[in-house]
């Protein structure tokens, strides 16, 4: 087994604290926890931001000294097609217009062609996040796509695993050693997302903590937690519902992971799509704060 | 066949199954219509933000996602709403005269909503709706 180590990874500010998805509808709830001091950093969907016309809410909360990450969802970097130019020159205008330390994108195709070549079109889109075949020629694409988009980046880049409810019958990686071999190979930090860990890990029947242990720890720049519901016996990742238990007590063995590697634990931010309001993320931030602080040993009274 | 080839063409054929409700060859069953449920949703999350009257047309969520496994998107949210009304237009005439109000494609509709005669009329960016009270045997004049 290939273990990552820092000199692999690309450097970059590091992300501490609870953070969050930035929304225009928790806006003031953020500025209030930044202010509180108990806001570390926030992550802004750059498909729905115009680097030329940043919301008031995010510049402030810059300016403020919170690290706002670029998080893209559109790129596909797992697909079988080069990286779009266009898609990436935007990805990191957002990423300079915010000010970003890193901009974060997924380990997962968004879209198929019937050709490699994007001139020959027919193309499918998923509008979704679908997990690539975790075969050695999967991986040499990735790591070609990774390499061409950092190339091109103004500031590291981190990949996430994504939620896969099915695994391909020609899989020859699985999750921890794939994602370590990608660190590896092109020094890219990650984003490790733990409810996405316990709905793939769910699915393909496997234990989600001795996966989560063996996933490079040092490579992650920050960690992601949603919530989400059960169906048919899987877990899916809704972001539109309260982290279950079963998740949270995922993210509070991570916190003690990096404490037993001697490794500083990153920030941990929430995600939250559908019904954003105050009502909904503030108990979540609480909770998510209150499980890494008592995992710490330090309870806040 | 190059890794990029083969791995355009196998991404594509197992997306395209997905899309279709199909489970492809080798796949598990259930997580394969976990996943194409997630897809379809996603679909219909983006055409009911794109056209909220949607919800509107009965059992909308169920026949949108019977529609887009047959249809694969082709464009935005915007695209699917436009396409989706179209194949409506025989079987819920009411719903597709309340969208195209709702669109600006008209400016006025007599459309039957729960039984009831509902007259819009597009005023700006908002839609009014107009029932004519039923005339009712207890009402005296005061």
């Amino acid at each position: 087994m290939i273990h990552a180590s820092e000199e692999h990874t690309q450097h970059m500010r590091p992300l501490q604290g609870t953070g969050a998805g930035w929304r225009p509808p928790i806006a003031d709830l953020l500025a209030e926890r930044a202010r509180a001091g108990r806001l570390g950093f926030v992550e802004v969907v750059a498909e729905n931001v115009d680097p030329r016309a940043v919301p008031a809410g995010v510049t402030a909360l810059r300016e403020a000294g919170l690290p706002v990450v670029t998080h893209g969802v559109t790129l596909g970097l797992a697909g079988a097609d080069r990286v779009d130019g266009a898609r990436l020159a935007r990805l990191g205008a957002v990423a300079q217009a915010l000010g970003s330390p890193a901009v974060s994108e997924h380990v997962a195709f968004v879209r198929a062609a019937s050709s490699a070549d994007p001139l020959h079109g027919d193309v499918l889109e998923a509008g979704h996040l679908m997990p690539p075949p975790r075969t050695r020629e999967a991986l040499d694409v990735l790591v070609d796509n990774v390499r061409e988009a950092q190339a091109a980046l103004p500031v590291p880049l981190a990949l996430e695993n994504v939620a896969a409810l099915v695994g391909w019958p020609e899989d020859e990686l699985d999750e921890p050693a794939w994602l370590t071999e990608l660190v590896v190979r092109t020094g890219c930090r990650l984003v490790l997302d733990v409810a996405n860990l316990f709905s793939s890990a769910t699915a393909r029947g496997t234990d989600p903590v001795a996966e989560l242990c063996r996933f490079p720890l040092e490579a992650v720049a920050y960690v992601h937690v949603a919530g989400g519901t059960w169906e048919d016996g899987l877990y899916l990742d809704t972001h539109a519902h309260p982290v279950p238990d079963p998740v949270l007590a995922l993210l509070t063995t991570l916190v003690a992971a990096y404490d037993e590697a001697r490794l500083p634990l990153p920030g941990v931010m929430l995600e939250r799509d559908s019904d954003v309001s105050p009502a909904t993320v503030g108990p979540e931030l609480d909770r998510v704060e209150g499980a890494v602080a008592r995992a710490r040993g330090r309870v806040r009274t | 066949m190059s890794a990029r080839e083969a791995l355009a063409q196998r991404q594509r054929a197992v997306l395209d199954d997905l899309l279709a409700g199909r489970v492809p060859d080798g796949f598990d069953p259930v997580g394969s219509a976990a996943t194409t449920r997630v897809l379809h949703r996603k679909r219909s999350a983006g055409a009911v933000h794109a056209c909220p009257e949607l919800a509107e047309l009965p059992r909308w969520r169920d026949r949108f996602h019977a529609w887009a496994a047959a249809h694969p998107a082709q464009g935005c949210a915007h695209d699917d709403v436009r396409r989706f009304a179209q194949s409506l237009a025989v079987t819920d005439p009411d719903w597709v005269r309340l969208h195209e109000v709702h669109d600006g494609a008209r400016r006025l509709a007599w459309i039957r909503i729960d039984g009831r005669h509902v007259l819009l009329v597009r005023l700006g960016t908002s839609v009014l709706r107009l029932t004519r009270r039923r005339p009712t045997t207890d009402r005296r004049p005061t």
